[in-house]
This record gives C-alpha cells, sequence and structure tokens, in this order.
C-alpha cells in the first residue's frame, strides 16, 4: 500500500490536526465522549525498515516510531511524546499478538522501540509488561521470557487470571492480572490481519487475550463480544496507545499465518482512538483484497459488526468520514 | 442436618493438608498467589498442582501411573506448554475449505487454524480436529448414584464420578463454572487414560463410573473409550448431560453405556438462547432418541424463580414428557441456589419445586422428585400401584426396600429403571 493508497482510506484529508486527542488517564471519559473532535490514525512507512526477511533496522524503526508518535501528540521531539502518555508511577503492559506464530505476530523489534519510548517518559523496567495469553506463543514469536525483579517483564498469563468473574455486556469472564489490577496503562500492540470469524484481527480483537474463555465469544463474527470486551472498564480507561505492527499485513485468511496471503506493508499505525484504528486496518486490508481480486470483507459475509457497538459504546470513532488517516 | 448447598452435584473442592511453605502458600488469597506464579515462574505452581497431587494421594488416587506425578507437577496450567498426552484425534467434524466444522454438538462451531470451538477443548490444529481433554481429568471423586441424580439406577451404589474442562454452553447458573467454563490449560488435571479409569473405579468397588460435573459431550472421545473399556470388564458407565449432542454421536455412545441423566434446563428456546447460550430443540431430540434406544434414562429441571417457574411452562414440559417419553421417566424438579451470574435471584421456594411435583403427578407422570431439599418426602420413591415408598431417600442416606429387579415389596409391582 502506498501514500496515496493510505490517504485514500480518510475522507476528510483537509480537516485540521489541531483535536488530536492523547491518552486518557485512569478514570478519564472514553474517546467519543468528545464528539466534537475527529479522530487520528498515524501510519509511519518506510520500506527500507526492512533489512532482509524478518529483519528490521532499529534505527528507522526508532525513528517511525517516534515521527508517529510525536504526530499522535502533538509533541516536538520524542520525550514529550512519550511524556504525553505516560507518567514514570506508570504501570504499563503491552499486549501483544502472537497466535499465529513467526511472521504473523508483533515483532519484537517493535516491542524494543516501545521499550525505549516507555523509558524516555520515565518508566522503570520493572513497571513494563510484555505479555500474551501463552508463554509458547510468545517465544514462538522470538520474545525472551523474562520474570526477573528489575528488568522489563515478558510473561505469558498461561492461566493465572482472576478467580472471580468480571462482567461487561455480554460478556462475563476471568481477567487476566495485567488489566484487572497490575497495570495503570496499556499498549495495545496488535497486528493486521483478515481473521475468518471476527472479520477482522487488529487492535480491538487483541484483547480476547486479556479473558479466560476467548472460545465462548466466536459466534455472530464476535459481535457484540469484541466490543464488551474493549468496554471492561479495566481496559477502556487505562487504554492510553495503539502501536500497530503492520511490519507484515495479511488480507485473508487468519487468524493463523498464511504466506501467500501475507504482504510487506513495511508500517505502523499509531493511534488513541482503538476504533478508529481498526476501520483505518480494515480499510488497508480491503484495498489489498480488492488488489487479490476478493470480495472486501464485509461482503465476504463477516462484517466486524462489533466495531459499530463500540463506537455505541463510545470506544471510539467508526465513521471513516471522521477519521484522519495521515502519513508521516 | 446438611446445608442443602452439599447436595448439589458439585464438584469437589481439592482439599490437601498442607504444611511448611506450602501451608504458607495456600493460606494466601488466590489472586495473590497467581501473581506470584506469574512473576516468580512455574516454582509457585508446583503448590496447585501439590494440593491436586495431595488430595489424589488422600484418596487412595495416585499414583494413577508412572506418568501421573509428571502431569501433576506443571500445576493449574501447563506452565504455557500443553501436556501434548492429553490430545487426541477428534471424532465428528468436517474440512469446510480453510475452516473445520464440528459436528459434535448442535452447535456446529466453525473453527479456523490454529482456534478452538466454543467449549475450549477442541482445537484446529494444521487442519486436524482435535481434542485437548483426552485422559486429562480435572476432577474425580467417588459419589453416591444420587448425588448425579439418578434415582432408578441401582440406588446406593457409588459411582466412580469424573470430569474434564470445558462446555458446549454457558448456562449462568452453572454450580462448576470454575471447571466448565475453563480451557483445559487453566486448571489443574490429571493424567488418566481410560484404562486408569476403569482401574480405579474398581479398586474402589464403584458400580459405575460417571461423566458429570462439567458437560461429557464435550470429552466424548475420552468419555467413549473408558466406556467401552468400562463394559469390558463389568463396569457400568453413566452419562450425566445437558443432552446439547448431535444424532450421531449419541447413537454410538448409547450402544455402550448404561444410563443418562439429561439436564432440561427450561421449556422455552427463550431460556435456552438468554440463560444458556443453547437450543432446546435438539435437546428435545436426543431425549426421544434415548427413548428410542433404551438406555435407562432420568431428566432434571432446575426450577430457577422468575425465570423458569411458571406453571404453564411446567405444564407444558409435563405432557410433552409424558406424550412423548412416557409416565415412567423420573423427572427430578431440582431447588436452585444462587451461583455464578445468577447471585442476584432467591434460592427457589419448596412450595413452587412442590408444585411441580403435584402437577407432574396430575399430568400423569409417575416419578416426580423435589430435589435439592434434603429430607423432603418427594425424594423418595413411590411405588405408582399400592403408594408405598419403595426406595427411601434422606439426602444421600438412601435404603432400598425393593425385591430384587425392582420389584414393590407390597404389592409386587415392577419399578421402571435398573436395578440388582
Amino acid at each position: 500500500m502506498d501514500r496515496r493508497d493510505f490517504l485514500r482510506t480518510a475522507a476528510g484529508l483537509s480537516a485540521a490536526m489541531a483535536a488530536v486527542r492523547i491518552g486518557r488517564p485512569a478514570g478519564a471519559p472514553p474517546p467519543a465522549s468528545a464528539p466534537a473532535k475527529r479522530a487520528l490514525v498515524v501510519r509511519a512507512h518506510d520500506p527500507a525498515v526492512r533489512v532482509q526477511g524478518e529483519q528490521f533496522d532499529p534505527a528507522r524503526l526508532q525513528q517511525m516510531l517516534d515521527k508517529a508518535l510525536m504526530r499522535v501528540t502533538n509533541a516536538n521531539d520524542a520525550a514529550s511524546a512519550w511524556k504525553a502518555l505516560f507518567s514514570p508511577k506508570d504501570v504499563v503492559g503491552l499486549k501483544v499478538n502472537c497466535l499465529a506464530g513467526p511472521r504473523m505476530s508483533t515483532h519484537p523489534a517493535v516491542v524494543d522501540q516501545i521499550v525505549r519510548g516507555l523509558r524516555l517518559a520515565g518508566v522503570p523496567d520493572v513497571n513494563i509488561y510484555i505479555w500474551e495469553m501463552k508463554s509458547p506463543e510468545l517465544q514462538r514469536a522470538g520474545f525472551q521470557l523474562t520474570s526477573a525483579r528489575t528488568g522489563v517483564h515478558c510473561v505469558g498469563t498461561d492461566g493465572h487470571y482472576d478467580a472471580d468473574i468480571s462482567n461487561s455486556g455480554q460478556v462475563g469472564s476471568c481477567l487476566a492480572p495485567f488489566v484487572s489490577h497490575l497495570c495503570t496503562a496499556h499498549i495495545n500492540v496488535p497486528i493486521v490481519k483478515d481473521h475468518l470469524v471476527a472479520g477482522l484481527g487488529v487492535g480491538l480483537k487483541n484483547f480476547y487475550g486479556a479473558i479466560h474463555n476467548p472460545n465462548k465469544y466466536h459466534d455472530n463474527t464476535c459481535s457484540p463480544y469484541v466490543a464488551d470486551v474493549n468496554n471492561f472498564p479495566q481496559i477502556r480507561t487505562r487504554l492510553r496507545l495503539v502501536v500497530c505492527d503492520a511490519l507484515n499485513a495479511q488480507y485473508d485468511g487468519g487468524p493463523t499465518l498464511r504466506p501467500e496471503r501475507l504482504w510487506e506493508e513495511n508500517s505502523l499505525l499509531l493511534g488513541v482512538d482503538p476504533v478508529a484504528l481498526d476501520v483505518a486496518a480494515m480499510g488497508m486490508i480491503d484495498a489489498k483484497r480488492a488488489e487479490a481480486g476478493l470480495k472486501s470483507i464485509a461482503e465476504s459475509g463477516r462484517a466486524p459488526k462489533w466495531l459499530d457497538v463500540a463506537a455505541q459504546y463510545g470506544l471510539g470513532e467508526r465513521d471513516l468520514q471522521r477519521i484522519d488517516c495521515v502519513n508521516v | 442436618m446438611n446445608k442443602s448447598h452439599d447436595f448439589i452435584d458439585r464438584a469437589p473442592a481439592p482439599a490437601a493438608k498442607a504444611s511448611g511453605w506450602l501451608a504458607k502458600w495456600n493460606a494466601l488469597p488466590v489472586e495473590r498467589r497467581r501473581f506470584l506464579a506469574q512473576v516468580l515462574g512455574g516454582a509457585c505452581a508446583l503448590g496447585g498442582a501439590a494440593a491436586l497431587g495431595g488430595w489424589a494421594l488422600k484418596r487412595g488416587l495416585a499414583p494413577l501411573s508412572t506418568a501421573t506425578t509428571a502431569a501433576a507437577a506443571p500445576g493449574p496450567a501447563d506452565s504455557g506448554k500443553y501436556d501434548e498426552r492429553c490430545v487426541a484425534d477428534a471424532r465428528y467434524w468436517q474440512a469446510e475449505g480453510e475452516i473445520i466444522r464440528c459436528k459434535l454438538c448442535p452447535r456446529e462451531c466453525t473453527v479456523p487454524r490454529d482456534e478452538r470451538g466454543y467449549c475450549g477443548a477442541r482445537e484446529n490444529r494444521g487442519g486436524q480436529y482435535k481434542t485437548l481433554v483426552y485422559s486429562r481429568p480435572c476432577t474425580l471423586a467417588i459419589d453416591p448414584i444420587e448425588k448425579k441424580p439418578l434415582f432408578h439406577f441401582h440406588p446406593a451404589s457409588q459411582a466412580f464420578s469424573l470430569a474434564t474442562a470445558g462446555c458446549n454452553v454457558e448456562c449462568k447458573f452453572c454450580q462448576n463454572w470454575q471447571t466448565s467454563q475453563m480451557r483445559p490449560e487453566q486448571i489443574e488435571y490429571i493424567y488418566a487414560t481410560p484404562q486408569d479409569i476403569v482401574r480405579l473405579a474398581k479398586e474402589k468397588g464403584c458400580a459405575s463410573i460417571a461423566y458429570t460435573y462439567t458437560e461429557p459431550v464435550i470429552f466424548f472421545e475420552y468419555a467413549f473409550d473408558t466406556t467401552v473399556e468400562a463394559r469390558k470388564q463389568g463396569v457400568d458407565a453413566v452419562m450425566i448431560s445437558n443432552g446439547y449432542i448431535q444424532k450421531e454421536p449419541m447413537t454410538e455412545m448409547c450402544k455402550h453405556i448404561s444410563a443418562v441423566k439429561i439436564d432440561l434446563k427450561a421449556f422455552t428456546e427463550q431460556f435456552y438462547k438468554d440463560v444458556c447460550h443453547g437450543e432446546l430443540k435438539p435437546v428435545l431430540a436426543t431425549l426421544e432418541l434415548l427413548k428410542a434406544s433404551g438406555v435407562w434414562f432420568e431428566i432434571v429441571v432446575l426450577i430457577i424463580p422468575t425465570l423458569n417457574d411458571g406453571e404453564a411452562e411446567c405444564r407444558d414440559m409435563c405432557r410433552w414428557v409424558k406424550a412423548t417419553l412416557g409416565p415412567d421417566v423420573p423427572i427430578h424438579f431440582t431447588r436452585f441456589h444462587p451461583l455464578y451470574k445468577l447471585e442476584n435471584l432467591p434460592m427457589t421456594p419448596v412450595e413452587t419445586l412442590e408444585r411441580n411435583y403435584n402437577m407432574a403427578k396430575a399430568e400423569g407422570l409417575r416419578f416426580p422428585y423435589v430435589g435439592n431439599v434434603p429430607g423432603h418426602k418427594g425424594e423418595s420413591t413411590y411405588c405408582p400401584s399400592c403408594g408405598k415408598p419403595v426406595i427411601e431417600r434422606y439426602g444421600y442416606v438412601t435404603r432400598s426396600n425393593l425385591k430384587p429387579g425392582g420389584a414393590c415389596p407390597n404389592c409386587d409391582a415392577k419399578i421402571p429403571g435398573v436395578f440388582a
């Protein structure tokens, strides 16, 4: 996808950028409670970031991330951008997505740059949790498990959920401790992929990894369940940022890896509106599906209706006309 | 008198006498334990495994095999790595392009690669469908058969009871949700093959093996193989089920199983949809199949205030049962206790259960029961010919007055059921 394609997904490219939202502290109202503001999704794209295969240039990744975040926060430098969203007192959870294994998982190289950014904001390493449902999935994606008392944690939930049920809409689940009580802030670090059941497997769907029983919530293209999961107060009030790893993306056949349907997008998508980011990512996937002669996700009977529900809940902007998709 | 709560067929909690560090560990709040286990790695998880191991030892259930200790060691989960001994080929499914369609239960989950069905116990692995709970019970216990409840099947006998993680519905009143609504890797387990289960049942003098607590449909392969093995060795097997299963697997099971108890959750599709995330129609089809198969079966209806306690619903149900299944099917109206996602509702008034009991009798059903009310006269079995009590019950204390073969000691009328 080139610059023009991405810009095409935005309806109002000329809109002013002054209304950029930044991360919300716990307890603050959700994004859509401020309807006058437009949503923003920033794409940082650099073909040269890929050195070879799945090797990436850290310096270029850093540049991509910082530039995008500066755009998201309207900050003049990287440190200010990170400080706009995170404070040294925060305990930050990074929810990665590693179900599909190498190539179709969050890249450790991206997470490394996020950790670097958090350090710029003064967040101590010991306050950073990189987490996923299962440890082997993290390992398979190239992460090294760590649970030292002084460093960054990288751990799987591995069955250690809350003992009691929490309810949100039609979802009743035991929450992962990172969501229920460990973390004061979340960074969602998903990938971009088509999903044969949910329609879309990007940011909102990624938090299915926070509940103990995601298998219960896959009928009706996962609607309204995806929205319900993201509407848990422990998620909606603590989600500060979405850093979507779009170095690779998959336009069909997810959630598992289908190499022949993967493209090297070499991008990061950033935003603080999780719904808007999913909408933008779906636009990218649909554009690629059209190139490949496939029907759109919606035309395939898998329209992610949960995006509409999420918007109704006030989790973010669903209307593409009200989302500014910006390249940096 | 026991608290009535104790009379629910709830899975027993593992109980180990711990000492030293284990006692201190067990004394910590659950969340704290989990947190520590998370941060400190696998070492702490051993506590949970030790508890289960201790529980098993206390009951003479370990070592199940030389592999059992190893299986128990990882603790509540597999510390992330799944115990592949418990993965076996699933039955009843078909490939539809890149997706697997499960044909075990009426839900017919469509499962992409690397994903699981609704039950959480069956997974698409590279285009092959696998059960993840074969030989992986999360609960083992010896219960009176009356706890299932099966009242007309070898009264006062013991049932070697087992369950694995998972369920194909999600009842908001589930009394065993800590196991039924979990994925296998999220809870403790013991590795026990069908042969292990049959051997243990025989060693413990149990007349039957009961698949219970969670939903045996979702561990069909394990239950089926255990049943076949049990029958070879002269042990009965009984299935305590919601009846939400497709015709073909149930027909196969009926060739080997000795008795079935079906939870008829209500008699409206709306209840099944709203409260259980299931369907009524397939359950009724299973009951009809059971009737046709000749397998002994009984029905339990948990009566929940405001949700399924209407008179009209009860009458409709009783009429359907009599017309379709006959007057001799025992039907248990049991008392609800607030649990899981229905903690806001009160316990069922005994009067409501008695009303249903009387209504069932009036509609011509010959063996209605009142359940979860220990000491109630509606717990006992009365001869439909002479009215004398033929099996007396007080909670799980049972005294059968039946003659050999199940005849009334007073009038020689044959009581339907399976009696020695």
